[in-house]
């Protein structure tokens, strides 16, 4: 890994594998609708409200597995000062903000008809709006102090600190009483869901999850050139 | 998908807003890492040309 710590060598390899990303992430997504939106059966008891899963499931996936990137990445940076590490980082948290502000608001939609209402304060709903609040924070420090190596060291801590959310909310439908359902495909026996829901559901989170890639990618790469430009015209101010 | 389902908006509007927010994603990162590289190509070409030893005169 250390070989990629070099931005010239992460670059060259970016721009390698980009192409494949873009690629498969047309392809699953194409896929994915297909079978989300015409080949999977409406549900006996939820009717055609089932297809919000295939979109409203993958972006809360995507938002915690963003935000780990996020944590992880910071805790990279921050013990072992690797130099893309807080780009990787930087550059994840607009698209985790994203994918939870889609899993909030399709959630809020998809409640509305099945529980007749848009919103409740319970543990999963109030701690997944928590993560898009940590999102947005961790953004307003990048914008907020100019110096970057204050504001990575500061971003860095608020996303370790942060990242004590993700397992409460994956645990907040055992731990507490919630409208939402419990767990129902990443359990111990098993996903409880027919394969007919199961399939479009697992292709659209492999769409999400190649977005996530693709658009990171790009991300980073925009990141080291900002960099770079920085560093230039702070050489041409110095003469 | 029936489109005289009951609830057929809720499930149109997810979908709808799904796409927007993220082609509306992939365009804002595509058009920065576009504008960045411009930028870039731009102060390279000028920092290339301060490089260039300066044409030296032929004594007359």
């Amino acid at each position: 890994m250390q070989v990629y710590a070099n931005p010239t060598r992460f670059n060259a390899l970016a721009l390698t594998v980009l192409p494949w990303c873009i690629g498969a992430t047309v392809l699953l997504f194409l896929v994915g609708l297909y079978y989300s939106l015409i080949v999977a059966p409406q549900d006996y008891q939820q009717g055609e409200t089932v297809r919000i899963m295939f979109i409203h499931v993958p972006a809360a996936w995507m938002a915690m597995a963003t935000y780990t990137v996020m944590a992880l990445a910071s805790a990279v940076a921050i013990i072992w000062r690797h130099p893309l590490a807080d780009v990787a980082a930087k550059t994840a948290a607009p698209i985790g903000a994203c994918f939870t502000f889609l899993a909030l608001v399709t959630g809020s939609l998809w409640g509305k008809p099945m529980w007749g209402t848009w919103w409740v304060w319970d543990a999963r709903l109030t701690s997944v709006f928590v993560l898009f609040l940590l999102y947005l924070g961790y953004i307003a420090i990048w914008q907020a102090i100019e110096e970057p190596t204050r504001a990575a060291r500061l971003a860095a801590i608020v996303a370790l600190v942060g990242f004590v959310n993700i397992p409460i909310i994956k645990f907040s439908v055992d731990w507490w009483n919630s409208l939402h359902q419990p767990a129902s495909v990443f359990r111990m026996d098993g996903p409880a869901i027919h394969s007919s829901i199961l399939t479009p559901l697992l292709i659209m989170a492999l769409a999400y999850t190649m977005l996530f890639l693709t658009l990171h990618l790009i991300a980073m790469r925009t990141e080291i050139m900002q960099r770079r430009i920085h560093n230039m015209e702070q050489a041409e101010v110095q003469g | 998908m029936s489109f005289t389902a009951p609830h057929i908006g809720f499930v149109l509007a997810s979908y709808g807003l799904s796409a927007l927010v993220l082609v509306g994603l992939t365009v804002m990162i595509v058009w920065q890492a576009r504008a960045t590289a411009n930028r870039l190509k731009d102060l390279e070409g000028r920092a290339a040309k301060r490089r260039k030893p300066a044409k030296q005169v032929e004594p007359q």
